[in-house]
C-alpha cells in the first residue's frame, strides 16, 4: 500500500510549467483543464517567496473543462478559449497547456496549437498532466518543450562569444530565485560573461531565442541537467553542471574559474576579481565577530530543502560559521542513483542525510535530532516553534515572507545570510 | 442509493457478439410475459433497442446532456415492443473524451430523473460495452447500481478472453457489494465444439452456462426487419430458446464469484482446446470433454 504524505510540499506538474512561463514576459500560457488549477499555482506562489508573475494569478486564461468536455471531449472548448485569449491578451508565445482532465481523454491539444500557428501565431504546447510529476518536472518539461518547439522556426543563429545560458534555478520554487539570478549575472559581467538568465526582470521570449547563440550552457542545479543536454544535442553548445551553486568564495571562485576556462577566459583576470569580492566578504565577516563569539554561533543545525539549497547552506555554515550540520532533508523528487549522489555530495558537511517529503516524519527526526537551529521551509515553523529554536526560512514554502531582490547565492548572498542569520541569532 | 425498484442485470460481452440481440430478446420476452421491462443500452454505439422499437430514432441520454438542456425522462426514452422502456446513454464519437465516465454520467442522470420511482419496472436490463476496458464501464456491475451480471460469448477465443475480463472485474467489486455473476449465456454457436468449449471455460472459473443460443438465420432476419425474434418469429423454436433464458434469469438467484483465469494459463487452455479441435478435424479420436 501507498504511504500517505502529511503537509506536502510540492505541486504538481502544471503548477511547476505555470510557474515558470509566468516569469517570462509576453508569454500566455492557456490553460485546458478543470476550474482551480490555475489559482491553485497562484495561491501557491503566494506561500512561496510571494511574488506572482508577468501573467498574474487570475488572468491566466482557462478553458475550465466540465464533464460535458471530459465525456465528449474537449477540443472545440479549447479551440474557443485559444481564439478569445488571442483576441483579447497580446502575447510573444502563447503556451497551450493540458491538465489531468484532457490528458486522462486525449484531448488533440498539439492539433488545437497548430491552429492558432497557421494563423500566425508564435505559439507551443506541453502537456502536463499534474498526475505525471511534480513542480520540478514542470519546470524540466515546459522548458524542453519550448527548446524544442520554439527553435524548429525561430532559432537565432551563429554564436555571441561569451554569451552563457543559466539553466536549474526554478522561479518560486527557489524562494530566491530572482535575487540569485541577478547575483549570477552580475558575478559573471565581472569576468567579462553575459549571463542569459531567462526569467524574471526584463527576460521575454527574445532571451529564450537567443538560447542557441550560447558558446555555453550552465545547470547550477540537477533540474537544469535536462535542459543543458537538450541544448547540447540540439545546438551543439557545450555545457557545464555545478550541483549546488554555493555561497562565499570557494564556491563561487571554483564556479568563476571553471566558466572562465571553458571560455578562454584568462584566469589571472578571474583570480583578481575574487581577490576583491573575497576581501568584502572578508571585512563583513570580520564585522559580525563580536557577535560571533558573545553569542555563540556555533550552532547544531538541522537544514531542510532541496538538494541545491541543502548543498549551498551546508557548505557554507561548516566552513565559514563553524556550525555542525547534524541533519540535512533532501525533500526534492529522488531516484536510485541520484540518492547515492546527492548523499555522498550533502554527507561531506551533514552528518546524517535523510531524503524525506512528509512534513510529519521532517519534524520528527528534527524532534529528536538535537538541533539547536533550524534551516527549512515554512512548514518547519511548526516544529521550530515546538522545540522553541529559530528556523531560518531557506526553501520552499516560505510563508508570509516576501522575497524580491534578495539572494542566496554568490557573495551577495553570503553577506546577506551573515546579516540576517546574526540578526536572528542576537535576538533570540 | 434508495431501496431497488425491479432486479436490475448487467449484460456483458465482447463487441459484436450479440449481446444487443439477446439483451433485446430478453426484455421482450420478459415483457410478453406481462413484466414491466426497462432496457438501457451502455454502449456509444447506441443501438442496444433497436429491434424493441422499429430501428425508430432515440436521442441518446449523453445526445441531451450535451445540448445542455433541462432532461425529462420522455425526452431520452421510447416504449417499444409490448411497453418495454428503452434508453439508450449514447457516448462521444470515436476517438475523443471518454465513454467510460460517459456511461457512469449516464447511468447517474437515469437515477437523478427518478427513473426508476417513476416507471417501477419488474426488470433493468443493462447491456453493456463488454471490453471492461476502464473503470467507466465498470460502472453498471459497482456501486451497487445492479446485482447480477450474465455475460454473453461465443466459443472465439476474443470473446472468452472479454468474459474473463468481466470476471476480473466482478471479481474485484463483488465483495464490496458489486454485482455477482449470473452465468455465460453462449451466443452463436455453430461448431460442434463450441457449447463444450464454453462449458470447459464454466467450468474451470467455477461459473455456469445458462443458455446457449445457437447460430440461426431467423435472428439476422429479425433484425433486418428492425424486431426482436420474439417479436417477428413468435412461434420460431429460436424463440423459445430466447423466452427459456428470459424465465431463467427472471427466477435464478444463483449468483457466484467467479475465478478468472491469468493470462498465461487462459492461452494455454485456449492452446490445449486449439489441439482438440485440430485432433476432431483430422479424425483423431480422443474422450475429449463433449465434443
Amino acid at each position: 500500500m501507498q504511504e500517505s504524505i502529511e503537509r506536502s510540499r510540492y505541486g504538481c506538474n502544471l503548477q511547476g510549467a505555470l510557474q515558470t512561463l509566468t516569469e517570462i514576459k509576453g508569454v500566455v500560457p492557456i490553460l485546458h483543464t478543470t476550474p482551480g488549477c490555475g489559482i491553485q499555482n497562484y495561491l501557491a506562489g503566494k506561500a512561496g517567496g510571494g511574488n506572482s508573475g508577468y501573467l498574474k494569478g487570475y488572468s491566466v486564461p482557462d478553458s475550465n473543462v466540465y464533464e460535458k468536455q471530459v465525456i465528449f471531449g474537449g477540443t472545440s472548448r479549447l479551440r474557443e478559449q485559444i481564439k478569445n485569449t488571442v483576441k483579447v491578451m497580446e502575447g510573444d508565445l502563447y503556451v497551450t497547456i493540458s491538465g489531468c482532465e484532457a490528458e486522462m481523454v486525449g484531448d488533440d491539444i498539439i492539433a488545437m496549437t497548430q491552429e492558432i500557428i497557421d494563423q500566425g501565431e508564435n505559439a507551443i504546447y506541453y502537456k502536463a498532466a499534474g498526475f505525471k510529476g511534480n513542480q520540478f518536472n514542470g519546470y524540466v518539461g515546459v522548458i524542453d518543450a519550448i527548446l524544442t518547439q520554439l527553435s524548429k522556426t525561430d532559432a537565432a543563429r551563429g554564436i555571441e562569444k561569451g554569451l552563457v545560458n543559466i539553466f536549474g534555478i526554478l522561479p518560486k520554487q527557489d524562494i530566491y530565485w530572482q535575487g540569485n539570478l541577478k547575483e549570477i549575472k552580475r558575478i559573471l559581467e565581472n569576468i567579462g560573461v553575459k549571463a542569459n538568465t531567462l526569467f524574471g526582470f526584463g527576460q521575454e521570449i527574445g532571451q529564450w531565442k537567443e538560447i542557441p547563440k550560447a558558446e555555453l550552457n550552465v545547470a547550477v542545479s540537477k533540474w537544469g541537467l535536462d535542459a543543458v543536454k537538450k541544448a547540447e544535442e540540439k545546438f551543439g553548445t557545450p555545457y557545464l553542471y555545478f550541483p549546488g551553486l554555493g555561497l562565499g568564495e570557494d564556491a563561487i571562485g571554483h564556479f568563476l574559474l571553471e566558466i572562465g576556462d571553458k571560455l578562454g577566459i584568462d584566469s589571472g583576470k578571474t583570480k583578481v576579481y575574487l581577490e576583491k569580492e573575497k576581501e568584502y566578504f572578508t571585512h563583513a565577516l570580520e564585522q559580525i565577530t563580536e557577535y560571533y563569539y558573545d553569542y555563540d554561533f556555533q550552532k547544531t543545525a538541522a537544514v531542510v530543502g532541496d538538494e541545491s539549497t541543502l548543498i549551498r547552506y551546508g557548505t557554507f555554515l561548516t566552513k565559514y560559521l563553524g556550525m555542525e550540520v547534524e541533519i540535512a532533508i533532501i525533500t526534492d523528487p529522488w531516484d536510485e542513483e541520484g540518492t547515492q549522489e546527492a548523499s555522498s555530495l550533502v554527507g561531506k558537511f551533514a552528518n546524517r542525510v535523510y531524503f524525506c517529503k512528509d512534513s510529519s516524519e521532517i519534524d520528527e527526526i528534527i524532534e529528536n535530532g538535537n538541533v539547536e537551529l533550524i534551516f527549512g521551509s515554512g512548514l518547519e515553523n511548526r516544529i521550530a516553534k515546538k522545540l522553541d529554536i529559530p528556523n531560518y526560512i531557506v526553501s520552499y514554502p516560505a510563508y508570509g515572507k516576501v522575497i524580491l531582490d534578495r539572494c542566496d547565492m554568490g557573495y551577495t548572498g553570503a553577506v546577506s545570510l551573515l546579516e540576517e542569520l546574526s540578526s536572528l541569532l542576537i535576538n533570540q | 442509493m434508495s431501496k431497488k425498484i425491479g432486479k436490475h442485470i448487467a449484460i456483458y460481452g465482447k463487441g459484436g457478439i450479440g449481446k444487443s440481440t439477446t439483451t433485446s430478446n430478453i426484455s421482450a420476452a420478459l415483457a410478453e410475459a406481462g413484466y414491466k421491462v426497462i432496457q438501457i443500452g451502455c454502449d456509444p454505439k447506441s443501438d442496444s433497442t433497436n429491434t424493441l422499437r422499429g430501428n425508430n430514432y432515440l436521442p441518446t441520454v449523453l445526445d441531451s446532456l450535451r445540448e445542455g438542456k433541462k432532461i425529462h425522462l420522455e425526452d431520452v426514452s421510447a416504449i417499444g415492443y409490448k411497453g418495454v422502456l428503452c434508453i439508450e446513454s449514447g457516448g462521444p464519437v470515436p476517438g475523443v473524451g471518454c465513454a467510460g465516465r460517459g456511461i457512469n454520467a449516464a447511468v447517474t442522470l437515469l437515477q437523478e430523473l427518478n427513473l426508476f420511482e417513476e416507471f417501477k419496472p419488474d426488470y433493468v436490463l443493462y447491456d453493456v460495452l463488454g471490453d471492461v476496458v476502464c473503470g467507466g464501464f465498470a460502472v453498471p456491475i459497482r456501486d451497487g447500481i445492479t446485482d447480477r451480471a450474465y455475460v454473453v460469448s461465443s466459443s472465439d477465443f476474443m470473446a472468452i478472453y472479454a468474459a474473463n475480463n468481466l470476471f476480473k472485474a466482478i471479481n474485484k467489486y463483488a465483495p464490496s457489494g458489486g454485482a455477482k455473476l449470473g452465468g455465460i449465456i453462449g451466443n452463436g454457436l455453430s461448431a460442434g465444439y463450441s457449447k463444450a468449449i464454453i462449458d470447459d471455460f464454466a467450468a474451470r472459473t467455477g461459473t455456469k452456462a445458462v443458455g446457449y443460443v445457437p447460430r440461426s438465420l431467423v435472428v439476422s432476419q429479425s433484425e433486418l426487419y428492425g424486431k426482436t425474434v420474439i417479436e417477428a418469429h413468435p412461434e420460431d423454436p429460436h424463440a423459445q430458446i430466447y423466452r427459456n433464458l428470459a424465465k431463467y434469469i427472471a427466477e435464478s438467484d444463483d449468483l457466484v464469484i467467479p475465478n478468472p483465469i491469468a493470462v498465461t494459463e487462459l492461452r494455454d487452455w485456449a492452446k490445449e482446446w486449439g489441439d482438440k479441435i485440430y485432433d476432431l478435424e483430422t479424425g483423431v479420436l480422443a474422450g475429449t470433454a463433449g465434443i
